[in-house]
């Protein structure tokens, strides 16, 4: 099935509204969902035959910090039954004072159990969190990590577990070099 | 090897006898450096090719164990994260003296290409104390055992039962 055909259908599942369908022609055309819809349309997208997204390829994050602070969850689908694929996307604000609040999507990995690792590496890298997951924890770095380090206003630690995370002869270098 | 405290004189007779044992356990050590497999990244390749056939070290007496407990010498081959670290410091604790460690290639040098990394340990001097350096992303083979034989002069040189000259 074709995007444009797999955009219809889904235009039947949850409505038009809210629905930002963007085909540039540079890259894969891809759907902006609002999160609310997110479960419900997941959900159908595995379960529709004509659909039948079975395999979820990949699931990333992204911070955008241009005009507007925002994150984006871009989760690529893919059906082995009728080999079609599509990308959507779920856009999240990160407002200033308590962005972890707002944060926040419900999880597919009850849906695809391949999102179950890829949610915990979007956690751990942007600090997005993943509603209903059920063994939620970062999944590269360390517990007792803080901060999430792909997180575009990310400041590194000085001192790690008394490990000091600066080489003092390179910082000195990499000084000159940046004059 | 036993640290006595108050170390023999080098004169007379005694300190003659004992510089000669001190000469024989250094030759019989540095003779059998035996090191702890302990590759981290694409340098743990180079490790193995040095224990390989072409430049083989088994001819200089290194040869590979994998138990920090059996080896003299931690050859640190790779990116060391902070995750690492903790495992790294375990391991070096649980060999035993007299104890060395080489630390191999750039990243293990002082955080190589992963200079400005939020993961990665910069040197792993940090974590443990290092005794010889091999430059290189990576060393080759006979870098490597260069920094062997740079380590073999070191323990030459070692007095445990005299003092130094």
């Amino acid at each position: 099935m074709e995007a444009q055909s797999i955009l219809e259908r889904i235009k039947r599942i949850i409505g038009e509204a809210d629905l930002v369908w963007v085909d540039d022609q540079t890259g894969d055309p891809y759907l902006v969902i609002p999160k609310e819809k997110l479960r419900r349309l997941a959900i159908n997208l595995k379960g529709d035959p004509h659909l039948a997204f079975d395999t979820l390829m990949c699931l990333s994050g992204v911070h955008n910090m241009g005009e507007q602070d925002e994150m984006e969850v871009i989760y690529h689908l893919y059906s082995v039954r009728h080999r079609h694929q599509f990308v959507l996307k779920v856009r999240l604000d990160r407002p200033a004072f308590f962005p972890h609040f707002y944060l926040r999507v419900d999880s597919v990995s009850g849906i695809w159990p391949a999102a179950a690792w890829m949610e915990r590496e979007a956690y751990d890298m942007f600090g997005i969190h993943f509603v209903g997951h059920g063994d939620f924890r970062r999944l590269l770095l360390p517990t007792d990590w803080e901060g999430h380090p792909l997180q575009k206003d990310y400041q590194e630690a000085e001192v790690y577990r008394g490990i000091s995370t600066t080489r003092e002869e390179i910082e000195g270098i990499l000084a000159e070099e940046s004059d | 090897m036993v640290h006595l405290y108050n170390k023999m004189p080098a004169e007379g007779f005694f300190g003659a006898a004992f510089t000669t044992v001190d000469r024989a356990l250094n030759w019989f050590r540095l003779s059998s450096v035996w090191y702890l497999l302990f590759g981290l990244a694409c340098c743990g390749i180079e490790l193995m090719q040095t224990g390989g056939p072409r430049t083989d070290i088994d001819r200089i007496g290194s040869v590979p164990r994998p138990t920090p407990r059996q080896s003299d010498l931690m050859i640190v081959a790779g990116t060391l994260t902070y995750k690492m670290a903790s495992r790294l410091r375990l391991l070096y604790d649980q060999m035993a003296e007299p104890k060395y460690v080489i630390a191999m290639g750039s990243c293990a040098n002082c955080g190589g290409l992963f200079q400005l990394s939020y993961s990665v340990v910069k040197g792993v001097d940090k974590i443990v104390p290092v005794d010889v350096y091999v430059p290189g992303c990576p060393p080759r083979p006979e870098a490597l055992t260069e920094g062997i034989l740079k380590l073999q002069e070191k323990i030459r040189t070692e007095r445990f039962l005299v003092k130094s000259p």
